[in-house]
Protein backbone atom coordinates (compact mmCIF):
# COMPACT_ATOMS: atom_id res chain seq x y z
CA UNK A 1 0.00 0.00 0.00
CA UNK A 2 1.75 3.62 -1.05
CA UNK A 3 2.37 5.95 1.23
CA UNK A 4 0.62 9.59 0.63
CA UNK A 5 3.63 11.35 1.52
CA UNK A 6 7.40 10.96 1.45
CA UNK A 7 10.42 12.45 2.14
CA UNK A 8 13.98 12.22 1.48
CA UNK A 9 16.89 12.22 4.19
CA UNK A 10 20.34 13.75 2.91
CA UNK A 11 22.34 13.70 5.43
CA UNK A 12 22.72 14.04 9.18
CA UNK A 13 25.12 16.35 10.48
CA UNK A 14 27.08 16.02 14.06
CA UNK A 15 27.61 19.27 15.73
CA UNK A 16 28.71 17.57 18.93
CA UNK A 17 28.58 13.93 20.09
CA UNK A 18 26.76 12.59 23.74
CA UNK A 19 29.58 12.40 26.26
CA UNK A 20 32.47 13.44 27.23
CA UNK A 21 31.24 16.95 26.24
CA UNK A 22 30.86 16.23 22.79
CA UNK A 23 34.51 14.92 22.36
CA UNK A 24 33.96 11.44 21.93
CA UNK A 25 32.39 9.48 19.17
CA UNK A 26 29.03 8.59 18.62
CA UNK A 27 27.56 4.79 17.31
CA UNK A 28 24.76 6.10 15.35
CA UNK A 29 21.95 4.61 13.83
CA UNK A 30 18.24 5.59 13.19
CA UNK A 31 14.89 3.85 13.84
CA UNK A 32 12.47 5.23 11.50
CA UNK A 33 8.73 5.13 12.02
CA UNK A 34 5.77 5.39 9.64
CA UNK A 35 2.42 6.44 11.09
CA UNK A 36 3.60 3.84 14.45
CA UNK A 37 3.92 1.11 12.17
CA UNK A 38 6.88 -1.18 11.93
CA UNK A 39 10.17 0.74 13.38
CA UNK A 40 12.90 0.35 10.46
CA UNK A 41 16.55 0.29 11.37
CA UNK A 42 18.80 2.58 9.38
CA UNK A 43 21.65 1.40 8.23
CA UNK A 44 19.92 -2.21 8.46
CA UNK A 45 21.74 -5.22 10.26
CA UNK A 46 21.82 -5.54 14.25
CA UNK A 47 25.56 -4.47 14.82
CA UNK A 48 25.58 -1.90 11.78
CA UNK A 49 25.79 1.91 12.65
CA UNK A 50 27.58 4.74 11.95
CA UNK A 51 30.56 6.59 13.49
CA UNK A 52 30.46 10.03 14.13
CA UNK A 53 32.20 13.20 15.37
CA UNK A 54 31.76 16.34 15.70
CA UNK A 55 31.81 18.19 12.47
CA UNK A 56 31.37 14.87 10.42
CA UNK A 57 28.09 14.70 8.15
CA UNK A 58 26.78 11.58 7.42
CA UNK A 59 25.36 11.31 3.76
CA UNK A 60 22.40 9.36 3.15
CA UNK A 61 19.92 8.89 0.46
CA UNK A 62 16.88 7.55 2.94
CA UNK A 63 13.28 8.20 1.81
CA UNK A 64 10.49 7.50 4.03
CA UNK A 65 7.01 7.01 3.39
CA UNK A 66 4.31 7.83 5.54
CA UNK A 67 0.22 8.95 5.61
CA UNK A 68 0.31 11.27 8.82
CA UNK A 69 4.02 11.68 10.38
CA UNK A 70 7.61 9.62 10.55
CA UNK A 71 9.48 9.75 13.53
CA UNK A 72 13.17 9.42 13.01
CA UNK A 73 15.15 8.15 15.92
CA UNK A 74 18.86 9.11 16.67
CA UNK A 75 20.30 6.11 18.85
CA UNK A 76 24.10 5.83 19.85
CA UNK A 77 24.41 1.99 20.05
CA UNK A 78 26.84 0.29 22.19
CA UNK A 79 26.79 -3.86 22.50
CA UNK A 80 25.57 -5.80 18.91
CA UNK A 81 22.26 -6.97 19.18
CA UNK A 82 20.85 -5.49 22.18
CA UNK A 83 18.80 -2.57 22.17
CA UNK A 84 18.46 -2.17 25.84
CA UNK A 85 22.24 -0.87 25.76
CA UNK A 86 21.74 1.63 23.56
CA UNK A 87 21.36 4.84 24.14
CA UNK A 88 18.94 7.38 22.99
CA UNK A 89 19.55 10.61 21.42
CA UNK A 90 16.89 12.71 20.25
CA UNK A 91 14.10 12.64 17.64
CA UNK A 92 12.24 14.31 14.74
CA UNK A 93 8.62 13.98 13.47
CA UNK A 94 8.63 14.89 9.94
CA UNK A 95 4.86 15.59 8.90
CA UNK A 96 3.14 16.60 5.49
CA UNK A 97 3.92 19.58 4.27
CA UNK A 98 6.76 20.40 6.26
CA UNK A 99 9.13 21.37 3.29
CA UNK A 100 12.28 20.99 2.75
CA UNK A 101 15.67 22.52 4.60
CA UNK A 102 17.33 20.99 7.69
CA UNK A 103 15.86 20.61 11.10
CA UNK A 104 17.26 22.96 14.30
CA UNK A 105 19.86 21.10 16.05
CA UNK A 106 18.71 18.18 17.73
CA UNK A 107 20.28 18.04 20.90
CA UNK A 108 20.65 16.64 24.41
CA UNK A 109 22.15 17.42 27.76
CA UNK A 110 25.26 15.00 27.10
CA UNK A 111 26.38 17.30 24.17
CA UNK A 112 24.60 15.23 21.78
CA UNK A 113 24.01 18.19 18.61
CA UNK A 114 22.64 16.42 15.02
CA UNK A 115 20.45 18.27 11.83
CA UNK A 116 18.98 16.34 9.55
CA UNK A 117 19.22 17.48 6.55
CA UNK A 118 16.15 16.65 4.12
CA UNK A 119 13.96 17.06 0.80
CA UNK A 120 9.61 16.80 1.54
CA UNK A 121 9.11 15.24 -2.14
CA UNK A 122 5.53 15.19 -2.00
CA UNK B 1 -1.64 -15.28 18.10
CA UNK B 2 -2.59 -12.28 20.87
CA UNK B 3 -1.89 -8.64 20.20
CA UNK B 4 0.99 -8.76 22.19
CA UNK B 5 2.82 -11.77 20.29
CA UNK B 6 2.32 -9.85 17.03
CA UNK B 7 3.12 -6.69 18.11
CA UNK B 8 6.72 -8.05 19.33
CA UNK B 9 7.05 -9.86 16.09
CA UNK B 10 7.04 -6.58 14.33
CA UNK B 11 9.89 -5.53 15.47
CA UNK B 12 11.88 -8.95 14.02
CA UNK B 13 9.88 -7.88 10.82
CA UNK B 14 11.07 -4.58 10.91
CA UNK B 15 14.41 -5.45 11.17
CA UNK B 16 14.02 -7.63 8.08
CA UNK B 17 12.39 -4.69 6.31
CA UNK B 18 15.51 -2.67 6.65
CA UNK B 19 17.45 -5.35 5.38
CA UNK B 20 19.08 -5.44 1.87
CA UNK B 21 18.15 -8.79 1.04
CA UNK B 22 20.54 -10.24 -1.60
CA UNK B 23 19.54 -11.05 -5.20
CA UNK B 24 19.87 -15.24 -4.31
CA UNK B 25 21.16 -17.27 -7.76
CA UNK B 26 18.01 -19.54 -7.80
CA UNK B 27 18.95 -23.44 -8.89
CA UNK B 28 16.84 -25.05 -11.72
CA UNK B 29 16.90 -28.71 -10.38
CA UNK B 30 15.54 -29.16 -6.85
CA UNK B 31 17.29 -31.77 -4.78
CA UNK B 32 15.43 -34.96 -4.73
CA UNK B 33 14.06 -35.95 -0.64
CA UNK B 34 15.66 -38.85 0.69
CA UNK B 35 13.50 -42.12 1.86
CA UNK B 36 14.70 -41.67 5.05
CA UNK B 37 13.91 -37.78 5.11
CA UNK B 38 10.28 -38.73 3.78
CA UNK B 39 10.50 -41.53 6.84
CA UNK B 40 11.52 -38.86 9.33
CA UNK B 41 8.35 -36.09 7.71
CA UNK B 42 5.66 -38.61 7.66
CA UNK B 43 6.92 -39.83 10.92
CA UNK B 44 6.54 -36.04 12.08
CA UNK B 45 3.43 -35.78 10.40
CA UNK B 46 1.81 -38.60 12.79
CA UNK B 47 3.46 -37.41 16.06
CA UNK B 48 2.02 -34.21 15.63
CA UNK B 49 -1.66 -35.15 14.80
CA UNK B 50 -1.59 -37.15 17.96
CA UNK B 51 -0.01 -34.46 19.97
CA UNK B 52 -2.41 -31.96 18.48
CA UNK B 53 -5.26 -34.08 19.19
CA UNK B 54 -3.61 -34.91 23.59
CA UNK B 55 -4.98 -33.38 26.33
CA UNK B 56 -1.33 -31.80 26.88
CA UNK B 57 -1.36 -30.62 22.85
CA UNK B 58 -4.85 -29.10 23.12
CA UNK B 59 -4.32 -27.35 26.64
CA UNK B 60 -0.98 -25.62 24.82
CA UNK B 61 -1.70 -24.91 21.50
CA UNK B 62 -5.08 -23.22 23.23
CA UNK B 63 -2.89 -21.38 25.96
CA UNK B 64 -0.92 -20.25 22.76
CA UNK B 65 -2.87 -17.95 21.27
CA UNK B 66 -2.64 -15.77 23.92
CA UNK B 67 1.35 -16.21 25.06
CA UNK B 68 3.80 -13.41 24.62
CA UNK B 69 6.72 -14.41 22.53
CA UNK B 70 9.02 -15.64 25.48
CA UNK B 71 5.89 -17.45 26.90
CA UNK B 72 5.49 -19.41 23.42
CA UNK B 73 9.24 -19.33 22.76
CA UNK B 74 9.69 -21.39 26.08
CA UNK B 75 6.61 -23.82 25.65
CA UNK B 76 7.15 -24.32 22.01
CA UNK B 77 11.46 -25.72 23.22
CA UNK B 78 9.15 -28.29 24.88
CA UNK B 79 6.87 -30.11 22.76
CA UNK B 80 9.47 -32.47 21.69
CA UNK B 81 9.32 -33.78 25.12
CA UNK B 82 6.02 -35.11 25.25
CA UNK B 83 5.63 -39.15 24.61
CA UNK B 84 3.82 -38.52 20.99
CA UNK B 85 6.95 -37.48 19.34
CA UNK B 86 9.25 -40.62 21.15
CA UNK B 87 9.09 -42.34 18.13
CA UNK B 88 10.16 -39.52 15.82
CA UNK B 89 12.78 -38.94 18.04
CA UNK B 90 14.28 -42.64 17.77
CA UNK B 91 14.30 -42.35 14.50
CA UNK B 92 16.83 -39.24 14.25
CA UNK B 93 19.18 -40.91 16.10
CA UNK B 94 18.64 -44.35 14.24
CA UNK B 95 18.23 -43.15 10.49
CA UNK B 96 21.34 -42.19 8.44
CA UNK B 97 20.49 -38.35 7.17
CA UNK B 98 22.56 -35.57 5.82
CA UNK B 99 21.09 -33.19 7.99
CA UNK B 100 22.92 -31.60 10.98
CA UNK B 101 19.64 -30.57 12.77
CA UNK B 102 15.94 -31.01 13.12
CA UNK B 103 13.49 -28.59 14.09
CA UNK B 104 9.97 -28.40 15.22
CA UNK B 105 8.30 -24.63 14.87
CA UNK B 106 4.87 -22.89 15.15
CA UNK B 107 3.79 -21.33 12.27
CA UNK B 108 1.70 -18.33 12.50
CA UNK B 109 0.60 -15.34 9.61
CA UNK B 110 0.69 -11.58 11.43
CA UNK B 111 -3.14 -10.69 10.76
CA UNK B 112 -2.17 -7.05 10.83
CA UNK B 113 0.72 -7.63 8.88
CA UNK B 114 0.09 -8.51 5.08
CA UNK B 115 2.53 -11.08 3.23
CA UNK B 116 4.36 -11.89 6.49
CA UNK B 117 4.58 -14.71 8.25
CA UNK B 118 6.66 -16.02 11.14
CA UNK B 119 7.53 -19.51 12.59
CA UNK B 120 8.79 -19.53 16.28
CA UNK B 121 10.61 -22.70 16.38
CA UNK B 122 13.41 -25.36 18.05
CA UNK B 123 16.01 -26.84 16.93
CA UNK B 124 17.94 -29.63 17.94
CA UNK B 125 21.29 -31.37 16.56
CA UNK B 126 21.15 -34.48 15.06
CA UNK B 127 23.98 -37.40 13.03
CA UNK B 128 27.12 -35.95 14.23
CA UNK B 129 25.83 -32.63 15.97
CA UNK B 130 23.29 -34.84 18.17
CA UNK B 131 23.25 -33.69 21.76
CA UNK B 132 25.50 -31.08 20.95
CA UNK B 133 23.70 -28.20 21.16
CA UNK B 134 19.68 -26.74 20.25
CA UNK B 135 18.78 -23.10 19.34
CA UNK B 136 15.49 -21.59 19.71
CA UNK B 137 14.78 -19.22 16.54
CA UNK B 138 12.11 -17.03 15.29
CA UNK B 139 11.97 -17.12 11.35
CA UNK B 140 10.58 -14.03 9.45
CA UNK B 141 9.06 -15.19 6.20
CA UNK B 142 8.18 -12.70 3.13
CA UNK B 143 5.44 -14.10 1.13
CA UNK B 144 4.31 -12.08 -0.96
CA UNK B 145 1.30 -12.08 -3.20
CA UNK B 146 0.36 -15.22 -1.32
CA UNK B 147 -2.68 -14.74 1.02
CA UNK B 148 -2.15 -17.43 3.83
CA UNK B 149 -5.50 -17.33 5.43
CA UNK B 150 -4.89 -19.34 8.47
CA UNK B 151 -3.56 -18.58 11.98
CA UNK B 152 -0.76 -21.77 13.06
CA UNK B 153 0.54 -24.63 11.56
CA UNK B 154 3.50 -26.27 12.43
CA UNK B 155 6.69 -26.92 10.25
CA UNK B 156 9.09 -29.73 10.57
CA UNK B 157 12.73 -28.99 9.31
CA UNK B 158 15.99 -30.81 8.58
CA UNK B 159 18.74 -28.81 8.24
CA UNK B 160 22.18 -29.12 7.13
CA UNK B 161 23.60 -26.40 9.82
CA UNK B 162 23.95 -27.42 13.52
CA UNK B 163 21.20 -25.67 15.04
CA UNK B 164 23.34 -22.64 16.48
CA UNK B 165 23.84 -22.11 12.76
CA UNK B 166 20.36 -21.80 11.13
CA UNK B 167 20.07 -18.07 11.49
CA UNK B 168 20.37 -15.90 8.24
CA UNK B 169 18.89 -15.56 5.19
CA UNK B 170 17.25 -18.27 3.10
CA UNK B 171 15.50 -18.23 -0.42
CA UNK B 172 13.06 -21.20 -0.90
CA UNK B 173 11.08 -22.44 -3.47
CA UNK B 174 8.36 -25.38 -3.35
CA UNK B 175 9.46 -29.43 -3.55
CA UNK B 176 7.22 -31.83 -3.81
CA UNK B 177 7.52 -33.98 -0.23
CA UNK B 178 6.52 -37.85 -2.01
CA UNK B 179 3.91 -39.04 0.01
CA UNK B 180 0.27 -38.52 0.58
CA UNK B 181 -0.21 -35.35 3.16
CA UNK B 182 -1.37 -32.47 3.76
CA UNK B 183 1.09 -30.21 4.10
CA UNK B 184 3.92 -29.05 1.89
CA UNK B 185 7.41 -28.65 0.85
CA UNK B 186 9.83 -25.96 0.92
CA UNK B 187 13.67 -26.60 0.15
CA UNK B 188 15.73 -23.58 1.21
CA UNK B 189 19.43 -22.41 0.08
CA UNK B 190 21.38 -19.60 0.83
CA UNK B 191 22.04 -16.37 -1.33
CA UNK B 192 24.38 -18.36 -2.99
CA UNK B 193 22.86 -21.19 -4.05
CA UNK B 194 23.95 -23.79 -0.94
CA UNK B 195 21.49 -26.44 0.04
CA UNK B 196 19.93 -25.15 3.27
CA UNK B 197 17.20 -27.04 4.49
CA UNK B 198 14.07 -28.46 3.81
CA UNK B 199 10.39 -28.03 5.84
CA UNK B 200 7.25 -29.36 5.76
CA UNK B 201 4.22 -27.14 6.90
CA UNK B 202 1.07 -28.48 8.05
CA UNK B 203 -1.72 -26.66 8.54
CA UNK B 204 -1.08 -22.65 7.87
CA UNK B 205 -2.55 -22.48 4.67
CA UNK B 206 0.12 -23.22 2.66
CA UNK B 207 -1.09 -26.15 0.47
CA UNK B 208 -2.44 -24.11 -2.06
CA UNK B 209 0.91 -24.02 -3.46
CA UNK B 210 3.61 -21.04 -3.63
CA UNK B 211 6.33 -19.81 -5.99
CA UNK B 212 8.76 -18.17 -3.94
CA UNK B 213 9.69 -17.33 -0.76
CA UNK B 214 12.42 -15.30 1.39
CA UNK B 215 13.41 -15.86 4.92
CA UNK B 216 15.38 -14.60 7.82
CA UNK B 217 15.80 -16.71 10.55
CA UNK B 218 17.29 -14.95 14.42
CA UNK B 219 18.85 -17.09 16.69
CA UNK B 220 16.94 -16.57 19.75
CA UNK B 221 18.51 -15.97 23.51
CA UNK B 222 21.64 -14.64 22.09
CA UNK B 223 20.71 -11.50 22.27
CA UNK B 224 21.05 -10.11 25.22
CA UNK B 225 18.15 -9.82 27.68
CA UNK B 226 15.03 -8.93 26.44
CA UNK B 227 15.59 -8.44 22.92
CA UNK B 228 14.03 -6.82 20.02
CA UNK B 229 11.02 -7.22 22.33
CA UNK B 230 9.52 -3.80 23.89
CA UNK B 231 6.94 -3.28 21.95
CA UNK B 232 7.35 -0.20 19.10
CA UNK B 233 4.54 -1.31 16.55
CA UNK B 234 0.95 0.14 16.99
CA UNK B 235 -1.93 -1.63 15.14
CA UNK B 236 -4.35 1.00 13.53
CA UNK B 237 -7.45 2.61 15.51
CA UNK B 238 -9.85 5.37 14.80
CA UNK B 239 -7.90 7.97 15.78
CA UNK B 240 -4.14 9.39 15.28
CA UNK B 241 -2.54 12.06 17.99
CA UNK B 242 0.74 13.15 18.14
CA UNK B 243 2.17 13.99 21.84
CA UNK B 244 4.21 16.68 20.01
CA UNK B 245 6.57 18.03 23.30
CA UNK B 246 7.03 17.32 27.12
CA UNK B 247 8.42 20.11 29.02
CA UNK B 248 9.74 20.26 32.32
CA UNK B 249 8.70 23.30 33.85
CA UNK B 250 10.13 22.13 36.88
CA UNK B 251 12.44 18.58 37.49
CA UNK B 252 11.99 16.63 40.89
CA UNK B 253 14.66 16.79 43.25
CA UNK B 254 16.01 13.11 42.87
CA UNK B 255 19.58 14.18 44.99
CA UNK B 256 21.52 13.32 41.52
CA UNK B 257 21.93 16.80 40.57
CA UNK B 258 18.98 19.32 38.97
CA UNK B 259 18.16 16.49 35.69
CA UNK B 260 15.74 14.14 35.72
CA UNK B 261 16.32 11.17 33.21
CA UNK B 262 12.79 11.04 31.64
CA UNK B 263 10.75 8.68 29.55
CA UNK B 264 7.00 8.35 29.67
CA UNK B 265 4.39 5.51 29.16
CA UNK B 266 1.31 5.35 26.85
CA UNK B 267 -1.85 2.95 26.92
CA UNK B 268 -4.38 4.05 24.22
CA UNK B 269 -8.53 2.98 25.36
CA UNK B 270 -7.82 1.58 29.10
CA UNK B 271 -6.07 -1.30 30.56
CA UNK B 272 -6.82 -4.79 30.91
CA UNK B 273 -5.63 -8.04 28.72
CA UNK B 274 -4.56 -7.63 25.47
CA UNK B 275 -3.63 -4.00 25.73
CA UNK B 276 -0.20 -2.84 25.20
CA UNK B 277 1.47 -0.71 27.20
CA UNK B 278 4.45 0.93 25.43
CA UNK B 279 7.27 2.90 26.34
CA UNK B 280 9.07 5.98 24.78
CA UNK B 281 12.05 5.83 24.11
CA UNK B 282 11.51 2.02 24.02
CA UNK B 283 15.10 1.82 25.87
CA UNK B 284 17.00 4.44 27.30
CA UNK B 285 15.84 8.22 28.32
CA UNK B 286 15.99 11.75 27.78
CA UNK B 287 17.49 14.21 30.27
CA UNK B 288 15.61 16.96 31.08
CA UNK B 289 16.26 20.56 33.16
CA UNK B 290 14.39 22.73 34.26
CA UNK B 291 12.10 24.59 31.43
CA UNK B 292 13.62 22.10 29.06
CA UNK B 293 11.48 21.15 25.84
CA UNK B 294 11.95 17.63 24.37
CA UNK B 295 10.20 17.54 21.44
CA UNK B 296 9.44 13.73 20.80
CA UNK B 297 7.15 13.47 18.38
CA UNK B 298 5.24 10.46 19.41
CA UNK B 299 2.63 9.53 17.61
CA UNK B 300 -0.08 7.21 19.24
CA UNK B 301 -3.59 5.19 17.48
CA UNK B 302 -6.47 5.28 20.16
CA UNK B 303 -10.07 5.31 19.90
CA UNK B 304 -11.34 7.24 22.65
CA UNK B 305 -8.46 7.74 25.12
CA UNK B 306 -4.75 8.00 25.68
CA UNK B 307 -2.91 7.27 29.39
CA UNK B 308 0.50 8.95 29.26
CA UNK B 309 2.70 8.41 33.02
CA UNK B 310 5.62 10.10 32.96
CA UNK B 311 8.75 9.10 34.81
CA UNK B 312 12.25 9.81 36.09
CA UNK B 313 14.26 7.29 35.42
CA UNK B 314 16.14 7.02 38.95
CA UNK B 315 18.44 3.67 38.22
CA UNK B 316 16.05 1.45 40.30
CA UNK B 317 12.86 -0.80 39.56
CA UNK B 318 10.95 2.26 41.10
CA UNK B 319 11.26 4.67 38.81
CA UNK B 320 9.38 7.61 40.20
CA UNK B 321 6.64 8.79 38.32
CA UNK B 322 6.67 12.43 37.95
CA UNK B 323 3.34 13.31 35.58
CA UNK B 324 0.39 11.67 34.95
CA UNK B 325 -2.08 12.92 31.78
CA UNK B 326 -5.42 11.83 30.15
CA UNK B 327 -6.07 12.84 27.20
CA UNK B 328 -9.68 12.35 25.70
CA UNK B 329 -10.86 12.41 22.01
CA UNK B 330 -13.78 14.80 23.24
CA UNK B 331 -10.81 17.72 24.33
CA UNK B 332 -9.33 17.90 20.98
CA UNK B 333 -9.54 19.32 17.62
CA UNK B 334 -8.25 18.76 14.25
CA UNK B 335 -4.96 19.96 13.89
CA UNK B 336 -4.69 22.06 16.82
CA UNK B 337 -2.55 21.40 19.91
CA UNK B 338 -3.64 21.61 22.92
CA UNK B 339 -1.60 21.76 26.77
CA UNK B 340 -2.14 19.38 29.79
CA UNK B 341 -0.91 19.38 32.97
CA UNK B 342 -0.48 16.88 35.11
CA UNK B 343 -3.89 15.00 36.94
CA UNK B 344 -1.97 14.20 39.76
CA UNK B 345 0.42 16.70 41.76
CA UNK B 346 3.53 14.84 42.38
CA UNK B 347 5.13 18.18 44.37
CA UNK B 348 6.28 17.00 48.16
CA UNK B 349 7.67 19.56 50.49
CA UNK B 350 10.47 21.98 48.63
CA UNK B 351 10.40 19.58 45.96
CA UNK B 352 8.14 21.54 42.93
CA UNK B 353 7.79 18.94 40.38
CA UNK B 354 6.20 19.69 37.00
CA UNK B 355 5.71 18.49 33.63
CA UNK B 356 3.12 19.36 30.80
CA UNK B 357 2.73 17.79 27.50
CA UNK B 358 1.54 19.47 24.24
CA UNK B 359 -0.69 17.02 21.88
CA UNK B 360 -2.06 17.78 18.59
CA UNK B 361 -4.83 14.97 16.85
CA UNK B 362 -3.75 15.28 13.14
CA UNK B 363 -6.53 12.03 12.13
CA UNK B 364 -9.78 11.30 12.74
CA UNK B 365 -12.21 8.61 11.91
CA UNK B 366 -9.65 6.56 9.57
CA UNK B 367 -10.66 3.03 10.48
CA UNK B 368 -14.48 2.40 9.72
Amino acid sequence: MSKQHSIRIKSIYCGGTSGDKGTSSDELYLVCQSDAGIPVRVPAGFNKSYSMQKGKTWELDLVLGFDYEVLVTLWDHDLPFDPNTANYLQSHDFVAGSGSGSTKPLKNLDGAEYTINFTYID
Amino acid sequence: MDNKFEIQFANYVGACKAMDFPVPAKPVSKPAISDNERKIFAEAEKAWINYSNSVAGKKFLTELQHMDLPTAQSGVAKILDNPEFDKLKSLLNSLDLRASSFSIGISFEAEFILGIAGTLGFAIGIGGDKGVSSSEFLSVWIMEGIELGALVGVQFGLWDSAPADLGGYAWGTEVALGFEVEASGCVLYSKSEKLLGVTMTIGAGLDEGFAEVESFTFILGTQGENPYLEPVYQPRKNNFLIIESLTCVHPSSDGAGDENEIYFTFQADGGGEGVVLYRNPPYSYFSMKEKDVWECGRSVWFNSNVQVTVYDDDGTSGNDVVGTFSINLSELTLDNTKTYNSTDNYSSGFDDVEYTINVKLIAQNVVS
